[in-house]
């Protein structure tokens, strides 16, 4: 490879993102017998890793709460925040980390309470997008509102 | 207003479609009320889509009358300060391998209307749109009433506001400054509103609209728009709102070629497709070109990127080439390559043709087909379609 070609590759390619660590380092946390079950797929959604594949519900919990490829303190700090907010990705009624400490899936409502699949545990979750007016026509009105001083300035010259 | 409509009609060249560069119109300004194009038609607009859009199989005759069809409904003559007109269009999507083979789409059911007062122009759309579970971004972004709930399934007929907005134009009118809810200045404003690079970079005039603050500016050789976005008020709460800024600016290599450039950066607490916290880039290039007066090039190719507060999220990327040959005036026929990356552990691109014609049978009549070939890529596999889409389309 010359030195132009190795320098293109420098430039261009992407950062590794790979976290292979992140499986043992929940295992270590919890001082879990072994890794948790899904593995990659506890956060990558369909076992396919790299950019923009951290989509599962506990995967986008923990990207809430700071997670950061390859960055184990990152996820630490997530791990420990989703356990103090009570975070319940899959709304079944048992968090996120106590399904994690019981071998169960966070991700599929395989805990006791509830129903499957609704997440919105913890407090973290926001409600569906609502399209319409909605509560929306204040801030539309103010954001005309705000228009207005500037119409009366350009018409008080001469 | 006749004498103003024969003298613009017959001194400067017209712009509305991007393909429009083939007759050597390259600002949209003169034929669209959006100074950016798209859209309401001026008066100007209306002659010049009869006199150079519509289908014909003879030329003319009467070049200096001014085309009835310029008038609103073809034949009503409104006062110059009030501009009325609507845009339906209605289309049959036939998808052969898929569970619902045949889906009818309600695109645009809208009443246009603009006020001039001297500098000051108001404008404002008003219509009907369908809305449902299975096509949620079809018209719900664009919807003032009434609220629908997903998860109680469809909720039929919307009443739908894509823009409203005032503005005035300055500076012998080469600078229009706006403010209220319009399209986002990017790229090609084509009417393939699903294309990657309208769907990707969320700049389609169908839902794409969004509230702020806008500057545009038009002269011969260079045009552009710069948008300070506050906002999408039709969506909620307020954590999926998009607020960043717009722009594009085009220049202009010679009378049938333009190079433009775009970029646009939101940021919103909680991404729309994601739900997380965003800050999302599109930066692209796009150009036209017209080599003979029968045939136009457009091109656009946009990088994508999203960021989360913490890192680099994912990259894509949207491309379009399009051919548009004139068989005859009025009757178009077009050929589409796209591209599209949403960096979401695809293994390759979503890649897509188009293979369409377009037929201009009446003035503000348009029927048109569209042949559309993609091959879908996700992280899981490629998946292959094949789409006919047929629509007839009043711009009243």
């Amino acid at each position: 490879m010359d030195r132009t070609s190795l320098l293109l590759l420098l430039v261009l390619a992407l950062p590794a993102w790979a976290s292979d660590t992140f499986p043992a380092v929940i295992q270590n946390k919890y001082s879990l017998a072994s890794q948790p079950p899904e593995s990659c797929a506890l956060c990558h959604t369909n076992f396919v890793t790299g950019l923009g594949t951290v989509n599962t519900p506990f995967g986008k919990a923990a990207r809430l709460h700071g997670l950061v490829a390859t960055n184990t303190a990152a996820l630490n700090a997530a791990l420990d925040a989703m356990a103090t907010e009570l975070t319940d990705s899959d709304g079944d009624g048992v968090t996120d980390v106590a399904e994690l400490m019981a071998g169960t899936s966070p991700n599929q409502g395989s805990g006791t309470g509830g129903g499957a699949g609704g997440g919105g545990g913890g407090g973290t979750v926001l409600p569906p997008p609502r399209y319409g007016c909605g509560a929306s026509v204040v801030p539309e009105l103010l954001f005309f509102a705000s228009l207005l001083p500037l119409l009366r300035s350009r018409r008080r010259r001469p | 207003m006749r004498w103003f409509l024969l003298v613009s009609l017959f001194s400067a060249p017209a712009w509305a479609f991007p393909w429009m560069v083939k007759h050597s119109y390259g600002s949209c300004a003169a034929c669209h009320v959006d100074p950016s194009g798209s859209g309401q038609l001026t008066p100007y607009g209306r002659a010049q889509a009869d006199v150079l859009v519509r289908w014909r199989t003879q030329p003319r005759k009467d070049e200096e009358e001014v085309p009835a069809s310029a008038n609103f409904l073809w034949f009503l003559e409104l006062p110059e300060f009030l501009n009325l007109s609507g845009n339906f269009r209605y289309g049959s999507l036939i998808r052969p391998a898929a569970a619902v083979k045949f889906v009818p789409l309600l695109m645009a059911t809208d009443l246009y209307a603009t006020l001039n007062f001297g500098p000051i122009v108001a404008h404002a759309t008003t219509g009907v749109g369908t809305y449902s579970t299975r096509a949620i971004a079809y018209s719900g972004p664009a919807a003032i009433a009434p609220l629908c709930d997903p998860s109680k399934g469809a909720c039929s007929v919307q009443w739908v506001a894509r823009e409203f907005w005032l503005g005035a134009k300055l500076a012998d009118e080469a600078v229009m400054v706006r403010a209220g809810r319009m399209n986002l200045p990017f790229g090609l404003r084509n009417s393939e509103h699903t294309t990657f690079v309208r769907a990707l970079t969320r700049t389609d005039f169908n839902i794409g609209q969004q509230v702020g603050l806008s500057a545009a500016y038009n002269s011969e050789a260079l045009r552009g728009e710069v948008m300070g976005i506050a906002g999408n008020f039709q969506v909620g709460p307020d954590a999926y709102r998009e607020r960043g800024y717009s722009a594009f600016a085009e220049y202009s290599i010679s009378h049938s070629a333009y190079l433009g450039l775009s970029s646009l950066i939101t940021s919103a607490v909680a991404d729309l497709s994601t739900g997380l916290p965003m800050v999302r880039h599109a930066h692209g290039l796009f150009a036209r070109i017209a080599p003979t007066e029968k045939f136009a090039l457009l091109g656009e190719a946009d990088f994508l990127a999203w960021q989360t507060p913490q890192q680099l999220d994912r990259l894509g990327f949207a491309a379009l080439v399009q051919a548009d040959l004139d068989l005859m005036q009025g009757l178009h026929l077009m050929g589409t390559i796209e591209g599209g990356h949403t960096g979401s552990g695809e293994p390759g691109p979503s890649l897509g043709g188009w293979l369409s014609a377009a037929w201009y049978f009446l003035p503000h009549c348009e029927l048109r087909l569209d042949n559309i070939f993609r091959r879908n890529s996700s992280a899981t596999a490629a998946t292959f379609e094949y789409q006919l889409l047929i629509q007839l389309h009043l711009f009243l």
